[in-house]
């Protein structure tokens, strides 16, 4: 092939490798500043808490509590970001939540069946309402923000018809132990559930074919399919474990509260939001990915818990995680334009 | 009472390009005027300089004995009304017909109170009238196809009449002229018919009307007098009634049709060891395509071609399982496979590739890497699904970066960084990567420079002679006329022509194609 040869020279040329070499140093140096900005925004959030409030903020109770008692926000937004990742939205996973972890609750407190089996029957459910989501967003082809938000509302309904509208209490006390009050480093078990879960999922994005694909219809479901990706089934397959994390982010729940409750799970909507549009700024920017997101969630939880400290009341919460939610998604906006600029200059 | 009116002298320039030079033509109540030419003739411009879109350089209208500047808009409008029915049609899928037609109405009117029922009224007489028998209330995309066509034509009709009548002193209304741009391309043989009843209909009742096609046939079926134009010049006015295809292809061409006429004579050598490819009725689900059998075999590039709107452009898709609705079978070496259970994965399997026409929604992730896009298609990275290996997705992205001498500093570039040329070049990477027996292109130079031209050209020789098969769509004749040794003709959906590279060259000519395209010449397919 000899033409091809002669442009493969062209390419070697003087120029394209000066190019390279000047541009990338900036890059990398540029890149991992804007990889970690949420981190080191973070340690500043701890720091002026810290200054102001030294003996209270800076504590070993105050840390291991944020750190251990919010793993269910961790967990919930790391099964959004599977679907957030293929490109659709699930409103309904807070309230798949609270509904798995009551399924959960109903069979071990009212009908005497293992922990170990509910807590398998409560995934099974939760697979099976993401599984539903699916189902009616491809076969009705409706939009998943629409479809998913009539059934966050049938959900919370079924979370109420189903306990009578009231809490359930006396849990198997192996769960509140396994979940909250056993401790490793003096953080709660629950945290190195999101840990590991958090690892998983950063794998499976990584590292495996099936991360590659649900990237590839996030990206351009179009492109996708004209790339022999079985797009209906990634889709199907990502609100399916979605609605599997919502269930283990149920059980966490019932673990740390000791009880289920029909509307309390559903408070949680809004900040797993917040935290993965948070977490699409950082770490691999442009994406949902698994680290920025939990990462976000503890940078998020360490606002509102400073915020308690200083004496703010509790409405503080619900507007901390709004303005998070829309200067994140701003800031990605931002971000891509940014990067557009860069694309220029160096054409 | 309706006048004739005389375009003279128009002349447009765009930069250095003279688009128009001193064109003209005539336009009597009654009569169809075609307007044809080849791709940059500057048909297209001076239908856009009558319509008003344009203000000429010169040009001047004459009606009646009353002279009027081009460039002066208004004064135009008060001598002679056009409306333009183009290619698109301009209608609006989700709304009505009703309020289609009354789109204008509502953009400038201010009345309070819409009067629905009276405005009905009107439009289904006018729908009536073109022969389109539904209720105005329904909305477009309930309608077909040749329904739209005369709805947009019933609607240019309607504006026509209602701006004559209203614009005029006294009740004789002033003259008006309907223009059609392209707006056969879509529709089948049978549906052009019907549309040339409605023609004569409009100009019977004393309008002029300006058609503008690629197609002769049309031409010499639709018109009363012909303009051709030529690299802005006018170089024919004359009756369509005593001029042939060949003359008037002469006309557009500027050299005589005789040495063009490709002798479809089935001199490929043969193909003994070669696997060959057949396709058997072929059709897309919108039926814009087929039912069509061709076929094909490893180590030839085929081009596949037609005028817009002619269909060629649904096979590469069809053939991929990307087509919904598509039916027909394809029989490969392995067995034969029926096109209307084929999925994308399943063509990938079966060893087919596909490289879309757009790169930025059809081909590419635009803002991944270059080795990312890779990936989707490289069968060495399908080995370990569950352990990617990154430090050979890089590797393999910086060969194909310099195998297709793509201009980025190294793999990890983003797409939308590339020029159209090297992100072409990467789409075709990402094609050829999965190896594939059966490789399917469709318009694979489209917006690319010269260089990445050559390149992908070369890139497809290279591969046919190691023994792929290759199935090229394109509009860019020039292109197939540099790869083919074989191109089929589409109009209208329907294989009409397969031309063949003369003895002892390589490709079929350029202007063999061109020709073949606009005449439609048929020949035996066997």
């Amino acid at each position: 092939m000899s033409a091809s040869d002669s442009l493969a020279t062209q390419s070697n040329n003087g120029e394209v490798k000066i190019k390279k070499s000047s541009t990338s140093k900036n890059y990398a140096r540029m890149d991992l500043l804007e990889r970690v900005w949420l981190l080191i925004v973070w340690a500043i959030v701890i720091a002026i808490f810290g200054g102001l409030r030294p003996h209270t903020f800076l504590t070993v109770t105050t840390f291991s509590g944020m750190f251990g008692l919010n793993s269910t926000l961790a967990i919930l937004a790391l099964g959004l970001i599977i679907v957030l990742r293929v490109g659709e939205f699930d409103l309904s996973i807070a309230a798949n939540l609270v509904v798995s972890s009551e399924v959960m609750g109903i069979l071990n407190v009212n009908h005497h069946v293992s922990l170990l089996f509910s807590m398998i029957i409560a995934v099974l459910v939760g697979g099976a309402i993401g599984a539903f989501n699916a189902l009616i967003i491809l076969k009705l082809r409706i939009d998943s923000f629409i479809a998913t938000l009539g059934m966050g509302s049938v959900l919370s309904g079924i979370g109420l018809w189903i306990t009578g509208g009231t809490s359930l209490t006396g849990l198997s006390q192996a769960l509140v132990n396994d979940v909250v009050i056993r401790r490793l480093f003096g953080i709660s078990y629950e945290f190195y559930y999101a840990l590991v879960l958090m690892m998983v999922l950063w794998y499976i994005f990584r590292y495996t074919a099936i991360g590659r694909r649900l990237l590839f219809v996030g990206k351009n479901r179009e492109v996708a399919r004209l790339s022999g990706v079985r797009v209906s089934r990634i889709r199907f397959g990502a609100f399916t474990v979605a609605g599997m994390f919502g269930a283990v982010a149920g059980i966490v729940y019932s673990g740390t509260s000791g009880t289920t409750n029909p509307s309390a799970g559903l408070v949680y909507l809004l900040p797993a939001y917040a935290a993965a549009f948070l977490g699409a700024t950082c770490i691999d920017i442009g994406d949902f990915n698994p680290i920025g997101t939990v990462s976000a969630v503890f940078f998020l939880v360490t606002g509102v818990q400073g915020l308690a400290m200083l004496g703010v009341g509790n409405f503080v919460q619900d507007i901390f995680y709004g303005v998070a939610l829309i200067l994140s998604v701003a800031g990605s906006q931002y971000l891509a334009r940014s990067k557009a600029r860069r694309v220029i200059s160096t054409e | 009472m309706q006048s004739t009116v005389t375009i003279s002298n128009v002349s447009q320039h765009f930069g250095a390009v003279k688009a128009l030079d001193r064109v003209g033509l005539t336009l009597r109540p009654g009569e169809v005027r075609a307007l044809i030419g080849a791709n940059g003739s500057g048909k297209s411009t001076l239908v856009k300089v009558i319509a008003g879109y344009h203000t000429p350089d010169s040009g001047a209208v004459d009606v009646d004995g009353t002279q009027c500047s081009l460039s002066d808009a208004r004064g135009v409008s008060e001598l002679w009304k056009v409306s333009i029915v183009h290619q698109d049609l301009g209608l609006i899928d989700g709304l009505s017909i009703l309020e289609n037609f009354l789109l204008n109405d509502f953009s400038s009117s201010n009345e309070l109170k819409i009067s629905w029922s009276e405005r009905s009224k009107t439009v289904s007489k006018y729908l009536e009238r073109f022969g389109v028998k539904i209720s105005p209330y329904r909305k477009i995309n309930e309608c077909s196809r040749v329904t739209r066509a005369l709805i947009a034509l019933a609607r240019a009709v309607w504006i026509l009449e209602s701006d004559v009548r209203n614009s005029s002193v006294d009740e004789s209304g002033i003259t008006g002229t309907l223009i059609l741009d392209e707006l056969t391309a879509f529709l089948s043989v049978e549906e052009v018919q019907l549309l040339r009843l409605v023609i004569k209909d409009i100009v019977a009742s004393g309008y002029s009307v300006l058609f503008v096609s690629h197609d002769l046939d049309e031409i010499i079926s639709f018109a009363d007098q012909i303009t051709v134009l030529r690299d802005g010049k006018c170089v024919a006015d004359q009756s369509a009634r005593d001029i042939s295809k060949d003359e008037l292809f002469t006309l557009i061409a500027g050299r005589s049709a005789e040495d063009l006429k490709n002798n479809a004579v089935s001199n490929v050598a043969e193909t003994g060891s070669r696997k060959k490819i057949f396709i058997e009725d072929l059709s897309s689900g919108d039926g814009a395509l087929g039912p069509i059998s061709f076929d094909f075999a490893s180590g030839e590039v085929v081009g596949i071609t037609g005028l817009v709107g002619s269909g060629y452009e649904l096979v590469p898709y069809s053939l991929f399982g990307a087509d919904k609705g598509s039916v027909g079978s394809l029989t490969i070496e392995s067995g034969t496979i029926r096109i209307d259970r084929l999925t994308p994965p399943q063509a990938i399997q079966l060893g087919i590739a596909l490289v879309p026409g757009d790169r930025n929604t059809q081909g590419l992730w635009s803002d991944m890497t270059i080795a990312e896009n890779l990936t989707a298609t490289d069968k060495e990275q399908k080995t370990n699904p569950w352990l990617i290996s990154w430090k050979r997705v890089w590797g393999r992205g910086n060969d194909v970066v310099k195998e297709y001498a793509v201009k980025a500093p190294n793999s990890h570039t983003k797409i939308l960084q590339l020029s159209g040329g090297n992100a072409q070049r990467v789409m075709m990477a990402k094609g050829i990567t999965a190896k594939p027996s059966i490789l399917l292109l469709h318009e694979p130079v489209q917006g690319v420079d010269v260089g990445s031209r050559s390149h992908i050209a070369d890139v497809i020789l290279d591969r046919a002679s190691s023994g792929l098969a290759v199935l090229c769509a394109s509009g860019d004749h020039e292109f197939l006329a540099q790869v083919a040794s074989r191109v089929l003709v589409f109009s209208h959906g329907k294989i009409v022509s397969e031309l063949h590279a003369k003895e002892g060259q390589q490709f079929v000519g350029k202007d063999e194609i061109v020709y073949a395209c606009q005449n439609k010449i048929s020949v035996d397919v066997q």
